[in-house]
């Protein structure tokens, strides 16, 4: 009999409905979920909430398309949580007010928007990581946002300009490679 | 007119001049490949930098957003939640004050869903929508543009956090101050914030006057303002008011949100 792995475990729990199981999740991952929630503007129940739409974000990606989680359970319920939550903070600051109101009626085209978006971000990780060590590098300080200078500092170049030439290129690569993938094009279209 | 992915960068860091950026918008409305690759570097760069993050456009969203929908709206999906919920409950149950906190606030959010909904029904049934209406339903059709200057330095950073944590008043409060020391002209997108802080801020007079500040600027977003200070009037419940600045928006020549403005107009009618 194959083992599985505690997080493989927990995924097959939630998608064949175990509440046994979604309840251990519970004990063992809200707690982080609920302080980063708690250091990052949200109140207990924002984390509540986020907990439950994470949940069903991985469901229905499970159960609607495939979801195949490389590294652990824990892992990646944490950054598809906190993805979330950059989600629901940006989308509040552009509604400023009004915000429960807002999204009383919609909290399944939210989750279906949030996959999308989860499924996406997964898509130019993997795009970013097969670029040359250069590309990563400069791009993650870019998209650090450091300055220029900052950068030209770090990667040793010569002044600003050099770096936003070699930004370009860079940029034009990781473009190029999520374009030409058919996984992209089924995301937007 | 073809452009490069590097003029598209340009473009997007707000290097382009008054009239590259009106050629560039204008081809961008008729062109779906370039719009195609603006869409990959926009997503690029709100996906990846840290803290910020890509909201999908639900007016345009995909098959695969729609068959998350359909499945998440169902009876199955109905019942993950449902046994989620359980779960959760079940956890929260172990910690009595974190229990109480959440079956109130479960069925507070419940209760208040239904009704809203059935007074929402019940007033779209019986009466046409009012200024405050429209202003809700409209006043999300266009995202506010970044703040973020890579060459200005972490001076506005005080202002995003401020926007993150909540604190719009504050955050209010840091911008005028900031504004009013800054040299001038300002960069007009400044106004466009203050403008939607004060109108989302019920503080309409002083939207109205910011906001004309933006259509006076003659900036190249002074015709924006003509659809901020129709959804000031909006919220001010003088729809006459709200139809003259889309009308101005519509003589501008401005392509600014203008399908919204369309419908909004239409509404008004």
């Amino acid at each position: 009999m194959a083992e599985h792995t505690v997080g493989e475990d927990y995924l097959r729990g939630l998608v064949e409905k175990d509440e046994r199981v979604v309840t251990k999740i519970y004990q063992e991952l809200y707690p982080k979920i609920q302080k980063y929630v708690l250091s990052n503007g949200g109140t207990e129940d924002d984390a509540r909430d986020l907990m439950q739409k994470s949940l069903m974000q991985m469901v229905v990606r499970a159960k609607v398309r495939h979801l195949e989680i490389k590294t652990s359970f824990e892992g990646y319920l944490f950054i598809t949580a906190r993805n979330f939550w950059l989600r629901i903070v940006k989308k509040r600051n552009l509604e400023v007010t009004n915000y429960e109101l807002s999204t009383l009626h919609s909290e399944d085209q939210e989750v279906a928007d949030s996959a999308v978006e989860q499924e996406k971000w997964e898509l130019f990780q993997e795009k970013l990581a097969v670029l040359s060590e250069n590309c990563r590098r400069l791009l993650g300080f870019f998209f650090k946002k450091l300055s220029y200078k900052e950068i030209a500092t770090a990667m040793e170049y010569a002044n600003e300009n050099v770096v936003k030439q070699r930004m370009f290129k860079c940029k034009q690569k990781l473009k190029d490679g999520i374009q030409a993938d058919f996984r992209y094009n089924e995301l937007i279209r | 007119m073809s452009y490069t992915d590097e003029q598209i960068m340009s473009y997007l860091s707000g290097d382009f001049s008054e009239l590259d950026e009106n050629t560039f918008t204008e081809t961008l409305q008729e062109d779906n490949e370039l719009r195609e690759r603006v869409r990959v570097f926009r997503e690029m760069d709100a996906f990846l930098t840290t803290g910020d993050w890509s909201l999908t456009d639900t007016v345009e969203e995909g098959d695969i957003a729609r068959q998350y929908k359909a499945f998440l709206s169902g009876e199955e999906g109905k019942s993950y939640a449902s046994v989620i919920e359980k779960s959760a409950g079940n956890y929260f149950n172990e910690t009595p004050k974190s229990k109480q906190v959440f079956v109130r606030f479960g069925r507070l959010a419940a209760a208040a869903s239904v009704l809203l909904l059935a007074v929402a029904a019940l007033f779209w049934m019986t009466s046409e929508p009012s200024g405050a209406e429209l202003y809700a339903e409209y006043r999300d059709s266009v995202p506010l543009p970044s703040l973020a200057n890579r060459d200005s330095g972490v001076a506005l950073d005080a202002y995003g956090q401020l926007m993150s944590a909540g604190e719009y008043e504050a955050a209010l409060d840091w911008l005028s101050r900031y504004m009013e020391k800054e040299p001038k002209p300002l960069n007009p997108q400044l106004y466009l914030h203050k403008g939607v802080l004060e109108l989302n801020l019920d503080q309409a007079d002083r939207a109205i006057k910011t906001f004309g500040q933006l259509r006076d600027s003659r900036s190249i977003d002074a015709d924006k303002a003509y659809w901020y200070l129709a959804l000031a009037y909006l919220k001010k419940e003088q729809k006459a008011q709200a139809r003259v600045m889309l009308e101005q928006l519509a003589a501008s020549g401005s392509s600014f949100n203008r399908e919204a403005a369309a419908k909004l107009m239409k509404a008004l009618d």
